[in-house]
């Protein structure tokens, strides 16, 4: 039953919408034909002819009111409406430059403004962390009792700490930041390094990242199992790392063990995470492990 | 008594589907033979005969195509479609329905 309808209205709707011109020059044929044939009427019963005119017109009960009642069957009304009201929009703002200027630059500020505001608390709140259990993945800062020191890393003291009493966390790692020297067979060169994986007598190894591997080794294949000289030691790398991996940031090109120098034992150069046994810690008030040390 | 162009709401519908399901009509000589046929009793204003047309034709009921008309000008002639004479079909049978039962209640003897 419908498709059979659309058979006969949608041409008829696509004529309204784009054919304009055509439709409304046959609505005007249409009632003009039915104008001249009343006034044909009226001048055989005798009438003069203006007075024909003016009677056959009246029989219509206002020409223009009947188009327009034609029109308005024709179902793309609205869509007309808008197209006429948004024309009639863009003459006002082209009349008034200033104005119109002011106004889009409001409206892109505030756009962009909205969008770098979501962009931050998309990366932050919304997106989960790519990791395995990232909903459990938590970020760990030392608020000192005293009042001249900040929130932020913890000392090494801290963290062995924390990692000989933990009872809350499935997993705590410390990670460093550093500026680290690599030289070789290569000419020596700066670089970020992130140390991590804390354990006492670790081997000296690292993975690279991609941009690294690339750069100072051309896309050595045979580079796994290569030793390079990391701030004068020897350090054997294990892996190259996918290009779009990035922790904490891109800027890092080297992963290697944390080695804790007992002389720096309380400066607080340490970044901690850790893994919780379960989501719901997050709802618990936080004491035991964190506030006794 | 209430003026005859008052129309019951949808008879001009029907009365045009019926004037077209004998012959395809152009505007004006529909409006010629509804006054012929009702004898005058119903009188449809040339003004509201072309919406009505208009609607019936975008409901897909009717389909419009120009030709040349007696005194050879050109007018738009419109003539049923396969869904017009379905429609045709339902609102007759509908007013026939109403008229009957509104005649019987006018007809109740008073006791």
């Amino acid at each position: 039953m419908r498709p059979e309808r659309w058979f006969y209205t949608v041409p008829l709707r696509l004529r309204s919408l784009f054919r304009r011109r055509q439709v409304e020059k046959e609505l005007d044929e249409e009632l003009q034909y039915h104008l001249e044939r009343k006034t044909e009427e009226f001048l055989a019963r005798g009438m003069m002819p203006e007075k024909a005119h003016f009677a056959a017109l009246g029989a219509m009960e206002g020409l223009d009111q009947q188009k327009e009642r034609c029109r308005d069957t024709r179902r793309v009304n609205p869509i007309e409406h808008f197209i006429q009201d948004f024309h009639c929009g863009l003459r006002m703002l082209a009349k008034s430059p200033g104005f119109t200027a002011v106004a889009v630059l409001t409206l892109a500020l505030g756009i962009g403004a909205n969008t770098a505001v979501f962009s931050i608390v998309n990366a932050v709140l919304l997106r989960p962390l790519p990791l395995p259990h990232g909903e459990r993945v938590v970020s760990i800062q030392v608020t000192p009792m005293l009042a001249d020191e900040t929130t932020g890393p913890a000392s090494p003291l801290q963290f062995c700490a924390w990692r000989a009493h933990n009872r809350e966390f499935a997993l705590l790692a410390a990670v460093r930041s550093l500026r680290g020297q690599v030289s070789g067979k290569e000419c020596p060169e700066e670089i970020l390094v992130l140390e991590d994986d804390y354990r006492t007598g670790a081997p000296r190894v690292c993975l690279i990242s991609h941009r690294l591997w690339q750069r100072r080794y051309s896309e050595d294949r045979n580079i796994i199992g290569r030793v390079l000289n990391l701030d004068s030691k020897s350090t054997l790398i294990i892996g190259v790392l996918p290009p779009d991996f990035a922790f904490p940031d891109a800027e890092h090109d080297l992963w290697t063990v944390l080695h804790l120098n007992p002389e720096h034992q309380t400066e607080r150069t340490l970044d901690v995470y850790g893994l919780l046994n379960s989501v719901f810690q997050l709802r618990m008030p936080r004491h035991g492990l964190l506030q006794s040390l | 008594m209430s003026k005859p162009s008052d129309l019951v709401q949808g008879t001009l519908d029907l009365l045009i589907l019926k004037i077209l399901a004998l012959e395809p009509l152009h505007g004006w000589a529909i409006s010629l033979r509804l006054k012929q046929v009702s004898g005058d009793v119903l009188q449809v204003s040339d003004g509201s005969l072309y919406p009505a047309l208009h609607k019936l034709e975008q409901e897909g009921w009717i389909t419009a195509e120009w030709k040349p008309s007696e005194n050879n000008r050109r007018a738009k002639y419109y003539s049923l479609t396969r869904l017009g004479r379905k429609e045709f079909q339902k609102e007759a049978a509908n007013w026939t329905r109403l008229s009957e039962a509104i005649t019987q209640v006018v007809r109740l003897e008073e006791a």
